[in-house]
C-alpha cells in the first residue's frame, strides 16, 4: 500500500506535492484508494517554533495519517514522529520535535553519537540553517 | 497487553536510556558506552498512569528502530534484555557491530 508514497522516496528533493489525491483518476486501484484516505505526503521546508525557525536546503517529505482518532505526521529521514488530535496540531507538534532535534543534535560533538544519531546530526546540522 | 506512560519511563531508563526535559515533554534517549545511538521515544509530564494506546505503540516501534508492537511491549515490560536491545539495534544496522566501532 505505501509503494505509492515510498516512489517518491529521496526525502530530500526539489519542491513537490505527494498528495496522492493528485493521482485520483490515472491509477485508480483499491490500494490507491486506500491510501488516499489512510496516508499522504506532504513536503515541508521550514520547521518553526515560538524559539527557532530553520529552514533545510530542500524539502522534507512528511507523512500524514490517522489512526485510533488521532493523526500522525511522520519524518523518517529526521527520526521524528509526531501526533495530535488533529492534523494542525500533529504538524505543530512535529515542527517543535524537529527545532528540539536540530537544538539536540546542535549541541553534540562528533564524538558523542555512533551510528543512526550520527547520521542524524550530520543531516541536522549539514542540510538545515538558522532563518531569522 | 496495555502499559502506561510511567512503565516506558521506568523500564526504558533500566535498559540504556536516559531522560531529556524539553518543556512539557520527557525524552528517552537510547545511550550506548556513553554514547547517544539515536533511538527515542518521548512521554508527557504528568501523564505517568496514562494508558498508551496502539496507535502511540505504532509510532514508538519506529522511534525505538523495533520490528513490530509486541517487541516494544517485550522492551516496556521486560522480557527484552537491554543487551538483546543493542542486538537488534545492531542486526537493523542502526549501530555499528563491536568489530566496526
Amino acid at each position: 500500500m505505501n509503494a505509492v508514497v515510498r516512489r517518491y522516496s529521496d526525502d530530500f528533493e526539489a519542491a513537490r506535492v505527494w498528495d496522492v489525491r493528485r493521482m485520483w483518476g490515472r491509477e485508480q486501484n483499491a490500494d490507491l484508494i486506500n491510501l488516499q484516505y489512510s496516508e499522504r505526503a506532504i513536503p515541508v521546508l521550514v520547521f518553526s517554533s515560538d524559539e527557532l525557525r530553520i529552514v533545510a536546503d530542500a524539502p522534507v517529505k512528511v507523512t500524514l495519517h490517522t489512526e485510533d482518532g488521532m493523526t500522525f505526521a511522520n519524518c523518517d529521514r529526521l527520526h521524528v514522529y509526531a501526533s495530535g488530535e488533529s492534523e494542525s496540531e500533529a504538524i505543530s507538534d512535529l515542527h517543535s520535535q524537529v527545532i528540539y532535534f536540530y537544538k539536540h543534535y546542535s549541541q553534540l560533538s562528533a564524538d558523542e553519537v555512533i551510528g543512526q544519531a550520527a547520521d542524524l546530526r550530520n543531516t541536522y546540522l549539514s542540510r538545515f540553517q538558522v532563518s531569522p | 497487553m496495555v502499559f502506561k506512560f510511567g512503565d516506558v519511563r521506568r523500564s526504558l531508563k533500566k535498559k540504556g536510556f536516559v531522560e531529556i526535559t524539553n518543556g512539557h515533554h520527557v525524552y528517552l534517549h537510547h545511550k550506548l558506552e556513553g554514547k547517544l545511538t539515536g533511538p527515542q521515544t518521548r512521554v508527557s509530564h504528568g501523564k505517568d498512569s496514562h494508558d498508551i494506546g496502539p496507535a502511540i505503540v505504532s509510532q514508538m516501534v519506529k522511534q525505538l528502530n523495533l520490528s513490530n508492537k509486541k517487541e516494544v511491549e517485550d522492551l516496556v515490560t521486560c522480557p527484552m534484555s537491554a543487551e538483546v536491545y543493542v542486538e537488534k539495534l545492531q542486526k537493523a544496522g542502526v549501530i555499528p557491530t563491536p568489530n566496526k566501532r
